[in-house]
């Protein structure tokens, strides 16, 4: 395990002339970030660098530290070591002209329960915007985009388990800020709700707003994130697009082969292929792990037709960012 | 302003709470406090209930005394018949019975001692009044005996003496009446001042001190010190809304009372109290984030220190144990302010003094709260 995060300490170097080439601004830079609650660490040596324009995922397991990470970055909670830059500036909690452009979306629902949607929308949006005419746009804006048109004079404990999560999203993020954290906005939502909220944050990416999004669900990160950070006990463990981290690892495809009976044969045949990684039979399924990139398909029916071997039927994979932290950290992502 | 005028946003559903809150506490105060007034505008002589046995011969002198007996009292007509008599007394008939003795008019003219035997109600103020008016006659008849006067003019003296009364008219509205109810409103106010207060207060206060929406607050744009002033401008009006609700019910039913220096003391007494009032529930809205912690607090608190300061049982009647406890509490020396205010007879320095001695000790309290929550806020603060 530790040579290969050792290995992945390489590509990292690799990784970052990648981001010197974008050339891009940076929104927040976190450095030697450690956080302590009593004994435990919760952040070890951190490091973070936020793009204007990204959307970027911090990917972890529970208690990773993903939520850690964000509420030491807006000075929530204090930290023993490092620094937070956000916009160039010192982070600090009476940086209000800093704060003034930062909207959050956190996990838990934040709002009163005694006000209706736009109540409630129209409050956290004043803790920004003073003008009572602008205030009303933007509150219309983030009604449009969370789609809660017609849920405006609903009180909180008349909305279903998703639409809150929209109501909580519209209350962080109608201010039109240039810098959203949104902390696993979508955990326990229903499928039409997941795609409403996924479909506003492209939006507001698309509008100019830099995206924060941190999730233990890799789908969506794949869907809609341009880079990723994965989180591992408080330590950034890789970073890149989805397609540099899967790059990264030794796994480049899998394949499995669904087989009428006991192959040994054709375990014993792919196990002399330099290319391969791993292979096993685990009851009709014998599954084969590629160290390159290329469609192995073709090779593989070959093989399976000059030995003469039945099968059902077989289909290729690309590595998941699963894989990813599974090869990395040893676990799975939904540990 | 939007956290203050989201404060009262956030009011507004127990608004109708807060109404029925305050009428059932302002319905129970004003009975309490009116209980036993005098209402009454028209003076009315009692007139107790007298039967008259006359055994002695119908004299002049014993019909002047029956027409007495019935002009100033209800005459019951009995039969001189003991257990009849017994009876009467008994089922409250009559409150006294005179019997005039054999040869009453005669040993009378000639300056004997006579005795009129009577029965009565034992340790009843109806007897007391009949045995006095029963004296007044006699005396007034042996004074003119004593005169040489015919027994005519003796009885026709006597019923022009007797016949004389004094007017009496009644003054409307008694000031000083008035400031006694005013002063036990006041005191019955210890318990709906601290009941209502905490409980609205730390009501709107716990929606946002809930710690996601403070969170949110937080990270925002509004900084921490003007969030917490707005809060606290919308805290003051509201306890001063309160407070104002409860002067304007007292200037309606006191009206003369509370425009004298008293009223006014009285209104500035429970001014300072609502002081403290307002900072014991900010104190606990910052130590505590659960509405059935404050629900209890503000319950014992009220109803706790209304038992033992006095406010539903004069401190009078309580034990010195119970005081030397109320005394730990402001609520003792606000309701000993009432009754003190309530005792002034004029105004000077040494009647004002134990008041604003009292007042300040209320102020001290005030300001024991103030320091705990700056202390409390500083160490939350400082543990994030």
């Amino acid at each position: 395990m530790q040579s290969k995060v050792y290995s992945y300490k390489k590509d990292k170097n690799d990784m970052m002339s990648v981001k010197g080439e974008r050339k891009m601004e940076n929104i927040i830079t976190v450095k030697n970030l450690t956080k302590k609650y009593g004994d435990f660490i919760a952040l070890d040596q951190f490091y973070l660098d936020v793009y204007k324009g990204e959307i970027l995922g911090l990917l972890g397991p529970n208690g990773s530290g993903k939520s850690t990470c964000i509420n030491t970055i807006l000075s929530l909670l204090r930290f023993e070591e490092g620094s937070v830059h956000v916009f160039g500036k010192a982070m600090n909690p009476y940086a209000y002209d800093i704060k003034m452009h930062i909207g959050v979306v956190f996990q838990d629902i934040a709002v009163f329960e005694e006000l209706t949607v736009y109540e409630n929308i129209d409050y956290f949006c004043g803790l920004y915007i003073k003008d009572k005419k602008t205030r009303k746009q933007y509150n219309e804006d983030a009604i449009q985009l969370v789609g809660l048109e017609e849920f405006k004079k609903f009180k909180p404990k008349q909305l279903s388990g998703g639409l809150l999560r929209r109501l909580n999203i519209a209350c962080g993020i109608a201010h039109k800020p240039s810098l959203i954290f949104l902390d696993e906005p979508t955990v326990a939502v229903d499928p039409q709700s997941r795609h409403h909220i996924l479909e506003g944050i492209k939006t507001l990416n698309e509008q100019g707003a830099t995206i924060i999004y941190t999730t233990h669900y890799m789908e969506e990160v794949e869907l809609i994130c341009n880079r990723i950070v994965i989180m591992d006990k408080g330590k950034v463990i890789a970073q890149g697009t989805a397609d540099e981290l899967k790059n990264m690892i030794d796994l480049g495809e899998r394949v499995t082969i669904l087989v009428e009976k006991q192959e040994d044969k054709l375990v014993e045949i792919l196990q002399k292929d330099s290319d391969i990684l791993k292979v096993e039979q685990i009851g009709q399924e014998v599954h084969i792990a590629y160290s390159t990139h290329e469609n192995h398909l073709g090779k593989l029916v070959d093989i399976l037709k000059e030995n003469r071997i039945h099968y059902h039927s077989l289909f290729s994979e690309r590595p998941t960012l699963n894989d990813v932290f599974l090869e990395l950290t040893g676990k799975e992502l939904r540990d | 302003m939007i956290v203050f005028k989201n404060y009262f946003k956030v009011a507004k559903p127990f608004l109708p709470m807060i109404i029925i809150y305050t009428c059932i506490f302002v319905a129970v105060a004003i009975i309490t406090s009116t209980n036993g007034i005098q209402t009454d505008t028209v003076y009315q002589a009692n007139q107790t209930n007298i039967a008259f046995i006359n055994r002695d011969n119908d004299t002049k002198l014993t019909k002047a005394f029956l027409h007495y007996i019935k002009d100033n009292a209800h005459y019951i007509d009995l039969k001189d018949d003991e257990s009849e008599m017994r009876d009467a007394l008994f089922f409250r008939k009559v409150d006294y019975i005179m019997i005039i003795p054999k040869n009453f008019t005669e040993d009378f003219l000639n300056q004997k001692d006579v005795k009129i035997e009577t029965m009565d109600i034992p340790d009843s103020y109806t007897s007391i009044y009949s045995k006095t008016l029963m004296n007044r006659y006699l005396n007034t008849a042996q004074l003119y005996l004593k005169s040489d006067m015919s027994l005519e003019d003796i009885v026709q003296s006597i019923q022009k003496d007797l016949n004389q009364h004094s007017s009496i008219e009644m003054k409307k509205g008694n000031v000083h009446e008035q400031i006694s109810s005013a002063s036990s409103f006041y005191n019955f106010s210890n318990f709906t001042f601290q009941s209502i207060t905490i409980v609205v207060i730390a009501m709107v206060m716990l929606s946002f001190h809930e710690e996601k929406v403070k969170k949110r607050s937080l990270v925002s744009a509004t900084s921490y010190q003007s969030f917490n002033r707005q809060l606290l401008l919308a805290n003051i009006i509201t306890a001063l809304g309160i407070w104002l609700l409860y002067i304007v019910v007292s200037l309606i039913l006191y009206q003369q009372a509370m425009l004298t220096y008293q009223g006014l003391l009285l209104i500035l007494n429970s001014l300072i109290f609502m002081i403290f009032v307002f900072t014991l529930s900010f104190f606990l809205t910052i130590i505590t984030n659960r509405k059935t912690v404050i629900d209890g607090i503000s319950t014992v608190i009220g109803l706790g220190t209304s038992f033992i300061a006095g406010a539903f049982v004069p401190q009078e009647l309580l034990s010195d144990f119970v005081l030397s406890m109320a005394k730990l509490t402001p609520s003792y020396w606000y309701i000993s302010n009432n009754n003190e205010i309530a005792k002034i007879s004029s105004l000077s320095w040494e009647t004002l003094q134990p008041i604003m001695i009292n007042m300040a000790i209320i102020l001290g309290f005030a300001l024991f709260f103030y320091i705990c929550i700056q202390i409390t806020s500083y160490l939350k603060l400082k543990k994030n």
